[in-house]
């Protein structure tokens, strides 16, 4: 006990600045959680949360019979999955790529061009999709003009084309600017073992590959555990904005489809049902993949 | 020295951040009223010319519309109507809308406990679940009281709207039996006639038609591709199903008992004629994506030769932008509206009518004076009370009416002619309030003269030769589906089915009429069809026949 109190005596300024923190933290992620309880009743907005029918778990029981569920599940883990798949190698080779780039002019405008699209919206985003890909789009006019095609493909009209789509959008707005995180564990790194490198004579490549990666091995580990962690979390505009009535079958996915029951038409208690589930099995795949870290790569976040 | 002074900024920006965090007083819900009292707002004075006796307080009725809708928009059509009515009135209208799903702007009033005094649009199951909150207030103690025209014009089905402890929840809005269409089949009129105007009954004919006129006109002006339909997000599956003899969606027989449309040949039929169009390349492939704006530019770019449809879709995109864009614009490039039915069906029912209205209007537990509200209502459902609301401002120079005083009235003969003769200007006319305030009237004849209506551009069929046409051809289409009224309340236990069903034969439909071959259609249909009846579309089906016929037993006594 006194330890802790000369522990926190000592970091006293740091813990004062840390209040208002753990304050946010407690009011806006831990009180609203009792809120969670209505997952188990027949819940009226409006009403005390305390007031409804227990149910048990029939709401849960319920979205495990719908047909949606396998549909659900299957195009939120293959929309995370790509995600994954795609967009967390995209930032750490453009930050490798940055950081080859020996003009700092040059790098800074790269750099700077490569953030924009993550400031754009979805709404924008969205537009520019239906410009480029719609069946007048641009894409179509030039697969027309140079004979690849005679008919216009729907491409935000087919669900096939979904998947690689938001993919494909997602990598390109959010490349730039979570290239930062990787930029700057690469400034980290000690730059006598890159000029020991060199007078070994292990060239560009091996720099990479036995200096670089392994001196951020730490951030590429905690940014895949927290990626896999956030599995569930498939995205929630591009669909609404992408999505519509022909690729529904591939777009629904656990977000829209809470907003959809819970906010849209007032199914509170389901809907919370559904995003109760959601957060133990994020919570579950935290935890999982950091054991798996903390056993293969000596490395953890809890 | 150096740590007290990191110390002491540390608690400074600490407690700074914290008190960003306080919080204002929250004013609690005022306590509903169990009878009228004194409405706070006694008239003084002479009667106005309608017969209203200004209060000596304003009455303010400030009211979110439950519709989704421009609030600029809103705010600039409402503006001359709304100071007409404060001067003559002493009544302030505040009219709020939101460009947001409504569904989710009341869920989330009603969950945060942050909504006006008025609500206008509220659909059965959400005053069910406004009700069973005590969120609003019953109106009967102050119809009963202020309320003569309300019962009036209501008449015996007055008690139809009451819950069975006979206690009025909200008043309706749109009441009563217009009989034209509201969903018809349409044709470009000018390169029909080209065609020598072929006999169109069937949807085969139909597409016939429009099959040749693609080809007649393959592209349009800018070389782009012309499709012989499309689909917006405004076109409902269940009014196409009409083609095909089916009810609102539903088929019926002798005995009243439904089917869905999905459990239907008919059905079935209805998805292929959209499949086989999309497998010709005559259908336009972002039919589902289309907004109702998007679906508009391409109608206005001359690329869609027909339209099944809300008839008011190919004026809007249609003739009344023609008219000021093309340069030698003659009368006949325009759609016209005509019936078309399926071989062997009994009729086509294309305008399902809900003579109890579209929606209510009720007043919530924080309504400060229920009775100048429900006084005012009430005015506004008299037959002059309705023309004010429903046509707008009057004895302007661009009124659509003039107003004497003592019921006597005229259309602005300016303005009617404008209509007749294609001129008019509905964006300008839109600006004299008219329909913006639509809280309580109804859309039937008025019962004191039995021909006029609050929808201005319908009171003169007869005259207008286009209109004329349309109500001809359609005549037949047109069926009473009151008793189909369904109320999917928060404790129903098909509530959620039917939301999960809806949801589901909205994206089958889609899917089904997208694919490539007639195997793939059969498929994907019969899937569809499977995975609603597993989801309860059967049990469905017999709750709503059930439903149908206590209110058959209800509106026949």
């Amino acid at each position: 006990m006194n330890t802790w109190r000369r522990r926190i005596a000592k970091e006293r300024q740091i813990w004062i600045m840390t209040v208002p923190m753990i304050v946010w933290v407690l009011v806006f992620s831990y009180y609203p959680m009792y809120g969670m309880i209505i997952a188990f009743q027949n819940y009226v907005p409006g009403n005390s949360f305390f007031s409804g029918d227990w149910v048990g778990f029939a709401h849960f029981e319920r979205f495990f019979n719908s047909p949606d569920f396998g549909t659900i599940m299957r195009n939120t883990f293959a929309i995370s999955g790509l995600n994954i798949l795609f967009g967390l190698p995209a930032p750490l080779i453009l930050a490798l790529l940055l950081n080859e780039l020996k003009n700092k002019a040059f790098k800074r405008f790269t750099q700077t061009l490569s953030y924009i699209p993550y400031f754009i919206s979805w709404v924008v985003v969205a537009s520019i999709l239906f410009t480029l890909l719609g069946s007048d789009g641009l894409l179509n006019k030039l697969l027309i003009d140079f004979g690849f095609i005679r008919e216009p493909i729907s491409f935000l009209g087919e669900g096939k084309y979904f998947w690689s789509i938001l993919t494909t959008s997602n990598v390109w707005k959010d490349v730039g600017f979570n290239s930062i995180i990787y930029l700057s564990a690469l400034a980290s790194i000690d730059r006598e073992q890159i000029e020991a490198g060199k007078v070994d004579g292990i060239g560009r490549f091996g720099t990479v590959w036995h200096i670089y990666l392994p001196g951020i091995r730490t951030t590429i580990i905690l940014l895949w555990i927290l990626g896999l962690g956030g599995i569930l979390n498939a995205g929630f505009e591009q669909q609404l904005l992408i999505g519509s009535p022909t690729t529904a079958e591939y777009s629904e996915v656990i977000d829209t489809y809470v907003y959809k029951y819970g906010v849209q038409l007032g199914y509170y208690s389901f809907a919370a049902a559904v995003n109760l589930m959601k957060a133990v099995v994020s919570v579950l795949l935290v935890i999982g993949m950091n054991r798996i870290a903390k056993k293969f790569f000596d490395t953890s976040i809890l | 020295m150096k740590k007290t002074s990191s110390t002491i900024i540390a608690a400074a920006l600490a407690v700074g951040l914290l008190a960003g965090c306080s919080s204002g007083q929250e004013e609690g819900p005022a306590a509903s009223p169990a009878q009228p009292s004194s409405s706070g707002a006694e008239s003084a004075g002479e009667p106005n010319a309608f017969g209203w006796i200004k209060p000596a307080q304003t009455t303010v009725i400030d009211f979110y519309q439950a519709d989704r809708d421009n609030p600029d928009k809103v705010a600039r059509d409402t503006v001359r109507l709304h100071d007409y009515l404060l001067n003559n009135f002493n009544v302030d209208l505040k009219k709020t809308v939101y460009d947001v799903d409504p569904k989710e702007r009341l869920n989330l009033m009603l969950a945060s406990g942050e909504y006006p005094e008025v609500i206008a649009a509220m659909d059965d199951d959400t005053v069910d679940k406004w009700k069973a909150q005590r969120k609003i207030i019953d109106l009967t103690p102050y119809v009963d009281q202020y309320g003569q025209n309300i019962k009036k014009a209501l008449g015996d089905k007055y008690k139809t709207y009451l819950d069975e402890d006979g206690k009025l929840w909200g008043l309706p809005r749109g009441w009563g039996y217009l009989p034209g269409p509201d969903f018809t089949a349409h044709i470009r009129m000018d390169w029909y006639e080209e065609m020598g105007s072929p006999k169109i009954e069937t949807p085969e004919d139909y597409y016939e038609v429009l099959k040749q006129m693609v080809a007649a006109h393959p592209t349009n002006a800018q070389g782009e591709k012309v499709y012989a339909l499309s689909w917006n997000d405004q076109v409902n599956i269940n009014n196409v199903m009409g083609i095909w003899g089916l009810k609102d969606g539903y088929k019926e027989d002798a005995d009243h008992n439904l089917v869905h449309w999905l459990n239907t040949s008919e059905g079935l039929e209805a998805a292929r004629f959209y499949n086989k169009i999309y497998r010709d390349g005559l259908l336009d492939p972002d039919l589902f994506i289309n907004k109702f704006d998007d679906w508009k530019t391409k109608f206005a770019n001359e690329r869609i030769v027909g339209h099944i449809g809300s008839w008011w879709h190919s004026w809007n995109a249609g003739h009344e932008i023609w008219r000021n864009s093309v340069p030698d614009y003659q009368e006949d490039m325009r759609y016209v509206q005509i019936a078309i039915k399926a071989a062997g069906a009994e009729n086509a029912y294309l305008s399902p009518k809900d003579a109890r209205g579209w929606n209510y209007t009720v007043l919530t537990d924080k309504a400060k004076n229920p009775e100048a509200i429900i006084k005012f209502l009430d005015f506004t459902m008299s037959p002059i009370g309705t023309r004010l609301l429903g046509w707008g401002v009057p004895n302007e120079e661009d009124s659509l009416w003039n107003y004497e005083g003592d019921d006597k009235w005229s259309f602005n003969e300016a303005q009617k002619t404008a209509l007749l003769d294609g001129t008019f200007d509905y964006e300008k006319s839109d600006q004299l309030g008219g329909n913006r305030f639509w809280l309580v009237h109804g859309q039937g004849l008025l019962e004191d003269d039995n021909k006029s209506t609050a929808w201005y551009d319908q009171n003169f069929v007869d005259e207008d030769k286009w209109k004329k046409l349309m109500y001809d051809n359609t005549k037949d289409t047109v069926y009473d589906n009151t008793a189909r009224r369904v109320v999917f309340s928060v404790d129903n236990p098909y509530t959620l089915v039917n939301q999960q069903i809806e949801d589901l034969v909205k994206n089958g439909f889609a899917q089904a009429v997208t694919r490539k071959t007639e195997d793939e259609f059969v498929s994907t249909f019969n899937e569809l069809r499977d995975k609603a009846n597993k989801l309860g579309l059967q049990d469905l089906e017999k709750y709503r026949t059930e439903e149908y016929k206590k209110q058959l037993e209800i509106l026949n006594q």
